[in-house]
């Protein structure tokens, strides 16, 4: 501690005199890692544009990196990693000097992340349409402290943690690509933390911490039974994990959702679409092409995956339906009800009812939502998919 | 082995009991007016008492029946309309109330009550008993309207029908049986196995699955009007009937009632046994009820002949299963040991979570190291069928044609 804050005021010292210039981020991530750039970044008397989307960025990724922390402290990894859930599926290595793991820490996670993510957004807010933003990042530089200890350890690099849903697309020599952060991708990342906070709130507002308690309590109490007798269950191991896996989100999903999270995750949704709107004008009222992050239909992605033109007007056209079904005016299809009715998503999450699995497949639980009214068709998601064949969800992570 | 030479010897020593017939009672008076007049018998007969328990029996069916008559459920139930209780939709009724949970339990409790006047008087019934009522079935009828006269439609095979397919035949006769000593076994396990079913019904409060699931086919019913939902939506009965079925065992249980349920399953699988020993001792072959392996039945199908052999084995499986002698697997907990099926019965949990069950967390606490119940035992069943699955297909159809609720 002694150390860090010394090294915190040199940094920042560091920084101020870079002002004349331009701050170099990649050098402040590399050495002070993203714990250390947000606190210099946050310092900074006078933030330029460019210093709010870093430091948006920086608590972005920091959003991650506490959550990869949380759980290296605990080795949560296979169950939470099989979950399939943002933050969660994060492939972290093991910890040899472990903590216990308490199941109240899920939930604490993402409250966590909840925090993080909306001083990025703060942060964020404040660029606007007028504002020149102009963060060259080094991807390769950018790295999660997972194990807390200050310094990049291999399996650290963004890439390592995060490359999962990139590789198909990004596999073979790959080298991580230089970007030139711009206005719009401001939006972007701001719709990107929208995204996040919306999903942290819907688990939230299903209470994951009795679920993960009864669950993991029942499987310890069977494992030691097990241990005193000659002939084990049928269902052991990673069979017995994805049991349990599976019932931990039947008994997550049952029950009555927390309303006001509910309500806070429609909200989040809501704001994903609109700075999403935000972003894709603003892209397309750029002339120039510099290490685009997504590019419009000029422009070429610093990325090494190649946008088709119509990516953008296709995207905006999903967007459109999905804000169309978050406010309620595209209804839902539900196999029990003919073309001219569906489920209002809006009144749904305003108004969460109490879920059972077998309710909502069957219908009881739904019915007080269905109306009659246009359906979502899905036409657009499917010209999209159309478009980019077995990479559509690859694009849909990126684009969010 | 003593116990059975002493029966066997009762039997042989008892002379030819003198033969009741109810038929033309219960063709006049019907079932409930034969109750009150064979109730009123001074000084019972053991024929007396038999006459007197069936009635009671039939009269608790009637009761479901014209409960049923009186309900109206106006939306497809696919599955759920053979549930117990549903399935006896016998005529239409233009004056039928909607289902109700409430009227429904109260109904039961009603059939309840006259299921156990029945198993009453059968116990005074005894081995050594010389039991003979003839009963003429084309006589039986259920007063489904209760307007006190027989109508088209209520004699007992017409209600029948659809379990006991033969008396769909145009030249089916009803037949005429002999009920002995034996049968009051039968009856009195019959009488247990419906109590049972009953009470677990009210335990797991399935009218208001019923409810609910009427409720929702309802309500999707005035959104789809005349409207086609595909392949899927034709499927919407049999998954509304799973959600029922579902939504039963799901939620919180009654567990006086459920013990009381338990309580009921063991006696049947006991009576079951019983009427097996005596059933085998008998000597006679006059218009059996069901037969043993030397006898014809009265019915117009067949008893598969090893059924004395199978069904003592089952039931003593079944008996020792519910008592927790022995117990029942789980996949996911050790072997060697199992659920005790009777401490889950006499004190389930306080909201039964199919989920948690599957998982294990509510199976744990049942959990016991001890001899589980053999695996091999349906396969020895089938090997007892001779290999024959038509033959075990016959059987089942014979357990469901006994089970007319």
């Amino acid at each position: 501690m002694r150390l860090l804050v010394p090294a915190t005021i040199l940094a920042i010292a560091g920084v101020a005199a870079a002002r004349a210039d331009q701050i170099d981020y990649n050098q402040l991530i590399a050495t002070e890692g993203l714990a250390g750039a947000e606190d210099s970044l946050a310092a900074l008397p006078a933030p330029t544009p460019s210093d709010d989307f870093a430091l948006g960025g920086v608590r972005f990724l920091r959003a991650a990196e506490l959550a990869l922390q949380t759980r290296y402290a605990v080795n949560m990894t296979g169950m939470a990693e099989q979950s399939g859930l943002p933050f969660l599926r994060l492939p972290i290595g093991e910890n040899p000097d472990a903590e216990p793991f308490e199941p109240a820490m899920v939930a604490q996670l993402f409250e966590d992340a909840l925090v993080t993510l909306e001083a990025s957004r703060e942060a964020l807010d404040r660029i606007g349409d007028d504002d020149a933003v102009a963060v060259v990042i080094d991807t390769a530089v950018l790295w999660f402290d997972i194990n807390s200890n200050g310094t990049r350890d291999a399996g650290e690099g963004l890439f390592e943690v995060a490359g999962g849903d990139l590789n198909r697309a990004l596999a073979g020599g790959f080298t991580p690509p230089v970007v030139r952060f711009d206005t719009a991708d401001a939006a972007w990342l701001s719709a990107y933390a929208h995204l996040l906070s919306g999903m942290s709130e819907t688990i939230l507002a299903l209470d994951p911490t009795t679920a993960i308690a009864r669950v993991l309590d029942s499987a310890a109490a069977m494992e030691t039974l097990g241990q005193g007798m000659q002939q084990r269950g049928w269902v052991t191991g990673d069979d017995a994990m994805w049991v349990d896996l599976i019932a931990i989100f039947i008994h997550a999903i049952e029950g009555q959702p927390d309303a006001d999270r509910s309500r806070a995750a429609h909200a989040h949704f809501l704001d994903v679409i609109e700075d999403n709107q935000v972003f894709w004008s603003r892209v397309a009222a750029e002339t120039d092409n510099d290490r685009e992050w997504i590019p419009n239909k000029s422009q070429t992605s610093a990325l090494p995956i190649t946008f088709p033109p119509e990516t953008g007007d296709l995207w905006r056209q999903v967007l459109a339906d999905a804000d169309a079904m978050l406010r309620g005016e595209q209804l839902i299809p539900h196999w029990r009800l003919r073309g001219d009715a569906g489920i209002d998503l809006a009144a749904l999450m305003q108004n969460p009812p109490e879920i059972d699995i077998i309710g909502l497949f069957q219908g009881e639980t739904i019915l007080p939502y269905a109306q009659v009214g246009r359906r979502i068709d899905g036409q657009s998601l499917r010209q999209f998919e159309d478009l980019l064949g077995g990479d559509a969800l690859l694009f849909a992570v990126i684009l969010n | 082995m003593l116990a059975r030479l002493a029966t066997l010897a009762a039997l042989a020593a008892t002379p030819l009991a003198a033969e009741t017939d109810i038929s033309d009672l219960i063709a006049s008076a019907g079932l409930s007016g034969a109750e009150d007049s064979l109730s009123a018998t001074p000084d019972p007969s053991p024929s007396d008492r038999f006459a007197l328990g069936a009635v009671q029996f039939l009269r608790a069916v009637e009761l479901a029946i014209q409960h049923r008559y009186d309900t109206r459920i106006d939306v497809p139930l696919g599955g759920a309309a053979r549930l117990p209780l549903i399935r006896l939709d016998v005529a239409p009724n233009p004056d039928a109330r909607p289902f109700a949970a409430d009227r429904t339990d109260a109904a039961l409790d009603a059939v309840l009550a006259k299921l156990a006047d029945s198993l009453d008087t059968l116990s005074a019934i005894e081995d050594a008993d010389a039991v003979a009522v003839r009963v003429d079935t084309g006589a039986l009828w259920f007063d489904i309207d209760a307007d006190g006269t027989r109508d088209a439609g209520e004699g007992v095979f017409e209600v029948a029908e659809q379990i006991f397919y033969e008396a769909s035949a145009p030249d089916f006769k009803p037949p005429r049986i002999r009920f002995d000593t034996a049968d009051a076994a039968w009856l009195t396990a019959y009488g247990h196995l419906v109590s049972g079913a009953v009470q677990m019904w009210l335990a797991l409060d399935a009218s208001d699955a019923i409810e609910r699931g009427v409720a929702t086919a309802e309500g999707f019913a005035a959104f789809n009007a005349g409207g086609d939902l595909g392949w899927l939506g034709s499927w919407a009965p049999s998954i509304d009937t799973a959600a029922i079925v579902a939504r039963a065992f799901e939620g919180p249980i009654d567990a006086g009632r459920m013990a009381t349920a338990q309580d009921h399953f063991v006696q049947m699988t006991v009576q079951g046994q019983r009427f097996w020993r005596l059933a085998i001792a008998e000597t006679d072959n006059d218009r059996e009820w069901i037969p043993n392996a030397n006898q014809q039945s009265a019915l117009p199908r067949s008893v598969p002949a090893h059924s004395s052999l199978s069904w003592p084995i089952i039931l003593s499986e079944a008996e020792a299963m519910l008592r927790g002698e022995v117990l029942v697997p789980h996949p996911r907990l050790p072997g060697g040991g199992g659920l005790n099926i009777a401490r889950l019965l006499q004190q389930p949990p306080a909201v039964l979570d199919l989920t948690a069950l599957i998982q294990g967390e509510q199976a744990l606490p049942y959990y016991e190291a001890g001899d589980t119940v053999r695996i091999d035992s349906a396969v020895r069943f089938y090997m007892l069928m001779g290999g024959d699955i038509f033959a075990l297909r016959d059987q089942l159809r014979r357990v469901e044609m006994r089970l007319p609720l």
